[in-house]
């Protein structure tokens, strides 16, 4: 029987079968130490982006600053409840 | 952050310049295709700014907010697009090249990524070959361990530890 704490790592990496995201996501909703581990892989994931880094067309900035000035931002979310994990 | 929350578009734009190298280049290596990696990455860039008012420093780090963001995007389109079946994944991170972009400053680039590189070479080879396996490849658990015939709770396991020694290196290591 795996342990559900084990699927912290796959989780942060979007490795986790998706037939199992939603018994991992009521769990992380529940557990603090989950919470937490899963809050520092997702800091240590985003190190490993330098590995790919590649510069984007110039065009592409250009077509994001175009389009956000389109696009309406949310208001911040009132607190209702505790933070999801995801 | 907080100023893109308010509406500040240059500050987005400065936004985007400081982090759109990562972004980019980590949804154009899991997707393969430029075109798709385009227009991913522009849809992570216009979610930030809906949603910026709900980054808080509580989450985490604006980096991390926008790369979690972003990984998921590309998984999630790169399963809806291919089966991934016939990818060789043998040499996934030896063949992990990251461009040097001439125009910002190359040292610190470089730094950067020998600092990860060295803290990936503390991990066993199975272990990083499954993170990056799950993180650059964008491979489920399940397709991990058929690839490297192992059981499923091992991957789980290996990419677990992978992760917490990795960012043990990597928060001792310095700046």
């Amino acid at each position: 029987m795996i342990e559900i704490h084990e699927s912290t790592g796959c989780y942060a990496v979007d490795a986790l079968d998706p037939p199992e995201l939603p018994a991992f996501e009521a769990h992380l909703a529940d557990c603090c130490s989950c919470g937490h581990e899963v809050a520092e892989f997702y800091e240590t994931a985003a190190e490993l982006t330098v590995l790919s880094a590649s510069t984007p067309p110039l065009a592409l900035r250009a077509s994001i600053v175009s389009a956000v000035r389109n696009t309406p931002q949310l208001p911040v979310a009132r607190p209702v409840s505790p933070p999801a994990g995801r | 952050m907080a100023r893109s929350a308010r509406g500040d578009r240059a500050a987005f734009a400065q936004l985007y310049d400081t982090t759109s190298r990562r972004v980019h280049g980590v949804v154009l290596r899991v997707l393969r295709s430029p075109e798709h990696a385009e227009e991913v990455t522009q849809e992570v860039y216009v979610e930030v700014w809906q949603q910026s008012a709900r980054y808080s420093p509580a989450k985490g780090s604006v980096l991390a907010w926008m790369a979690t963001m972003a990984h998921r995007r590309a998984v999630d389109r790169v399963r809806s697009v291919s089966s991934e079946v016939n990818r060789d994944h043998r040499y996934a991170y030896e063949s992990l090249d990251p461009e040097v972009d001439r125009v910002w400053d190359s040292v610190a680039q470089r730094h950067d990524v020998d600092r990860v590189r060295e803290a990936m070479q503390l991990l066993t080879p199975i272990q990083r070959q499954a993170l990056t396996m799950a993180y650059f490849d964008g491979m489920t658990q399940s397709q991990i361990a058929d690839s490297l015939k192992l059981p499923l709770g091992t991957v789980k396991t290996r990419i677990r530890d992978a992760l917490r020694r990795l960012g043990e290196t990597l928060a001792g290591a310095g700046p």
